[in-house]
């Protein structure tokens, strides 16, 4: 349920399909994987998201538990669960991917295994929310996991080029290994879904906040 | 085109990943606004019959 006036939500209207629209017509064919490269784009546009979920959740943890703010706990619960949907639909649609390229569904590389280890420790973390009753001891869990779970990110950036990985790397130190019209077609989606998780934040962060009302005058009215 | 079953396969998970959890969300708003119309119809029990 997107607010009608929420300018994110607006502008993902327009930006996902304007951004699916590249890739289809836009973005040239890759020659050696062909027509199933194109997933590329917004698996790389949701791991972006991903990532930037859980630095938000890792800044909402810290600030949390220096300020001790209702606020913070409320955003970096908002930030947890968006983050664990768009790393969800990373590892779906790279699986899908590596199926017709790597012959197989499933592979241990270092890249797939510090991406399943972040969506284990911010659904851990998810879980962990639903668990504990206390409304102060869950926040303190919640942002304690987010900015432990956070490591793993740069972790996961880096994997493909610390580890022997045959996962593709496109940023590298050299530069983005892609040609003009394929980096646009990038940017389009990486931009497209950064708008979408922003939409989809507020929304889930203006819910929290409801929630927490509720819960207030829930416990006002039993007094 | 070799592997179009593929694409299309990861392009239907992602809009019906986002399309779920957006049916989830609002279920929950509903669930919400469910819970404030009965708060608000016990205050106004508790104002009538203090």
């Amino acid at each position: 349920m997107l607010k009608r006036y929420d300018p994110f939500a607006l502008l993902a209207l327009f930006a996902l399909p304007a951004a699916a629209a590249m890739v289809f017509f836009y973005a040239p064919l890759e020659e050696t994987m062909g027509l199933v490269q194109k997933i590329f784009y917004f698996h790389l546009g949701l791991a972006a998201a991903a990532f930037l979920s859980f630095f938000v959740a890792c800044i909402a943890g810290v600030f949390y538990l220096v300020r001790r703010q209702r606020v913070w706990d409320e955003r970096g619960a908002a930030a947890i669960e968006v983050g664990v949907l768009f790393t969800t639909l990373v590892l779906l649609t790279g699986s899908i991917w590596g199926r017709p390229i790597w012959n197989t569904w499933w592979t241990w590389d270092p890249r797939l295994t510090t991406s399943l280890i972040l969506w284990f420790i911010f659904t851990a973390c998810l879980i962990l929310r639903g668990a504990v009753e206390q409304e102060a001891k869950r926040a303190v869990f919640s942002a304690v996991m987010a900015i432990a779970g956070f490591i793993d990110v740069p972790v996961v950036f880096l994997s493909a080029r610390l580890w022997r990985s045959i996962h593709p790397t496109v940023i590298r130190s050299e530069g983005i290994a892609l040609e003009p019209a394929m980096l646009a077609t990038l940017a389009a989606c990486v931009a497209a879904m950064l708008i979408l998780w922003a939409a989809l934040f507020r929304l889930r962060c203006g819910m929290q906040r409801q929630e927490n009302t509720l819960l207030d005058l829930q416990q006002q009215l039993s007094r | 085109m070799a592997h179009t079953n593929y694409l299309v396969l990861a392009y239907m998970t992602i809009w019906a990943g986002l399309a779920g959890y957006l049916i989830w969300i609002s279920g929950r708003q509903r669930q919400i606004a469910k819970r404030l119309e009965e708060l608000a119809s016990r205050v106004k029990q508790q104002e009538v019959q203090p």
